[in-house]
């Protein structure tokens, strides 16, 4: 019998600017044993150390790039600069990263900028979330540089630009600061994810794009087999960094960040290459070699969450997919994850905000899947937040989910049709059950973090049926 | 310094609440109707009527009843149920599934 530790963690209130603050951060873990004769594998990553200074790692990285200029050559002579940075559902510490960028800004003499956050469709920052965010001396800083800061605002259709039309159909809308701006930076978190990765170009779209932008581009792609993890050659991910070539993206700054929210690496340098780069050494880090191809799926998968995500199950779940690609049809994936909900400027909202979405469809089967499908072709199910719930919920068609998390959100989870439980043991054990006493386990400790090697899908030449990667 | 003169800052920031809290009317924005109930009884009702707003961006500027049509509902059915969370008892089981109800016009 071995013992696992699984994490579960959340970050509260909000993840931004809490990666130096323990106190925000909620670090529990659970214990789980697991006779060893029925132990697939359980993959624990084994993570660089932390950069000393994140900001120095950030100053180094611009004069540094991966590939084309320099920050300071891309500035030398350019008339204006729009610097994109992700929002407080994204634990990248701009406040750390901004400094050099200010340094180049204002050594360059480009007195026309901008700061633009990309929320996409996502409720923007109150003033708390923008200091937190931002940090004070660089808001100081930019209302003495007269740098202004804006938000996405998608649906004022008057906010946005026409750029033209991707090769796969979206038509593409850009925020007017970002498309006067002659260099365009963004500056993200770098991750594989279920859309193919996180950062980069998706500060582009979804992150300042329109609203008709993201729909278009998420209706078409999100329930492609071909967009999950690790797929950056996929549909949605592929559609996406055309879409910030289109709309003139000069340059990215990506960071890595560890399963407890330091930076690890930064990596600056010409788009798309610089974030190439980045999830390249995102996934020596994290990715694994898969146990399924020597010794078959797993028939279950219990999967812990930790810092860098955050307080809903909505961005905590994500590891729902890459789980995916490792337990069987008909499996089960045990999921960990305490989510404790959020207070916002508007309101609290309840660790599974926005998977309540998902009940009208309720209980997830292929044939209500159909249905989904058709909501989504009806413009009836709003995509931004259907490029969560949906790939869930598409797993649940497939295999059995289980939430243990806190007490307080059994309720909704009931109410929803999500089977959860607070006790890891007792999903254990029904899981076991289900399966039988020769039920092969997978421990997937960071599942949001972690994919299987063979998922990963770089170059177009490399995209193929899944059904490779499940067997 | 104060921060207040950054171009841009606070320009989405949730707006103030109308006049009287308890007026819901078909132009009162979805965030104004949730900052009327700090206890999240708004979001709960978005969350019966499977609309995403709360999260959303558009929350800030969509009314009411331009948000009932984008989602298909009926902007007066979903007008009576928010005004119903005025009530001791809340909006009636009843006039929650008329609420609810999604056309299939297009």
């Amino acid at each position: 019998m071995g013992r696992y530790s699984i994490p579960y963690e959340s970050l509260d209130p909000l993840t931004i600017g809490a990666t130096d603050d323990e106190s925000k951060v909620y670090r529990e873990t659970l214990e789980l044993e697991i006779p060893d004769a029925n132990l697939l594998a359980a993959i624990y990553p084994d993570e660089p150390p932390p950069v000393h200074d994140a900001t120095e790692a950030a100053r180094a990285a611009l004069e540094n790039p991966h590939s084309g200029p320099r920050f300071s050559q891309l500035l030398a002579g350019a008339s204006s600069v729009a610097v994109v940075i992700d929002n407080q559902f994204r634990p990248t510490p701009a406040s750390k990263l901004l400094p050099p960028v200010f340094d180049a800004i204002e050594a360059a003499g480009v007195s026309d900028a901008r700061v633009v956050c990309a929320n996409g469709k996502v409720f923007p920052m109150s003033d708390s979330d923008i200091a937190q965010k931002l940090g004070a001396d660089n808001l100081a800083r930019m209302e003495r540089l007269g740098i202004g800061f804006f938000q996405n605002e998608p649906r004022n259709t008057e906010n946005y630009s026409y750029v033209g039309v991707t090769s796969r159909g979206t038509p593409v809308w850009l925020h007017n600061e970002v498309a006067r701006s002659e260099v365009i930076i963004t500056i993200g978190h770098a991750q594989a994810n279920h859309w193919g990765a996180g950062g980069g170009g998706k500060l582009i779209l979804p992150g300042v794009v329109s609203d008709e932008t993201v729909e278009s581009n998420h209706c078409a792609f999100v329930p492609s087999p071909q967009t999950h993890y690790g797929a950056y050659a996929g549909p949605m991910r592929a559609d996406i960094d055309e879409t910030a070539t289109m709309c003139g993206l000069s340059a990215t700054m990506n960071v890595l960040l560890d399963t407890r929210g330091r930076v690890i690496d930064c990596i600056y340098g010409a788009h798309p290459d610089a974030h190439v780069e980045a999830i390249n050494r995102f996934n020596d880090i994290y990715a694994y070699d898969n146990p399924v191809t020597e010794a078959g799926p797993a028939d279950i998968a219990v999967c812990g969450v930790f810092a860098p995500t955050d307080h809903l199950f909505f961005h905590t779940g994500w590891g729902c997919m890459s789980s995916d690609l490792v337990v069987r049809e008909g499996g089960s994936i045990i999921y960990c994850s305490p989510s404790p909900g959020v207070s916002t400027a508007i309101g609290d909202f309840p660790g599974l905000a926005l998977m309540d979405l998902m009940k009208p469809y309720m209980p997830a089967s292929p044939e209500n899947y159909q249905k989904v499908l058709r909501d989504i072709h009806g413009r009836n199910i709003q995509m931004w937040a259907g490029c969560i719930w949906v790939p869930i919920y598409e797993v649940m068609t497939r295999k059995h989910l289980t939430m243990v998390t806190l007490e307080e959100n059994l309720e909704m989870a009931a109410d929803i049709g999500l089977d959860a439980t607070v006790s890891l043991d007792e999903a254990f054990w029904a899981a076991m059950e289900r399966h039988g006493p020769d039920a092969k386990v997978i421990v997937l400790p960071f599942a949001r973090y972690q994919l299987p090697r063979n998922a990963i899908r770089m170059h177009a030449a490399d995209v193929r049926a899944l059904e490779q990667v499940r067997l | 310094m104060t921060v207040r003169g950054i171009s841009g800052r606070g320009a989405a920031g949730p707006a103030a609440p109308p006049g009287s809290a308890r007026e819901i009317k078909g132009k009162t924005t979805v965030v104004e109707v949730l900052r009327m109930f700090p206890g999240g009884e708004a979001a709960r009702l978005m969350s019966r009527l499977s609309w995403p707003c709360a999260h959303c961006s558009g929350a800030f500027h969509e009314p009411l009843a331009v948000a009932a049509k984008r989602h298909r509902n009926s902007p007066a059915a979903v007008l009576e149920a928010f005004r119903a969370l005025c009530s001791a008892e809340g909006p009636s089981e009843e006039l929650l599934q008329r609420a609810a109800v999604k056309s299939t016009d297009r």
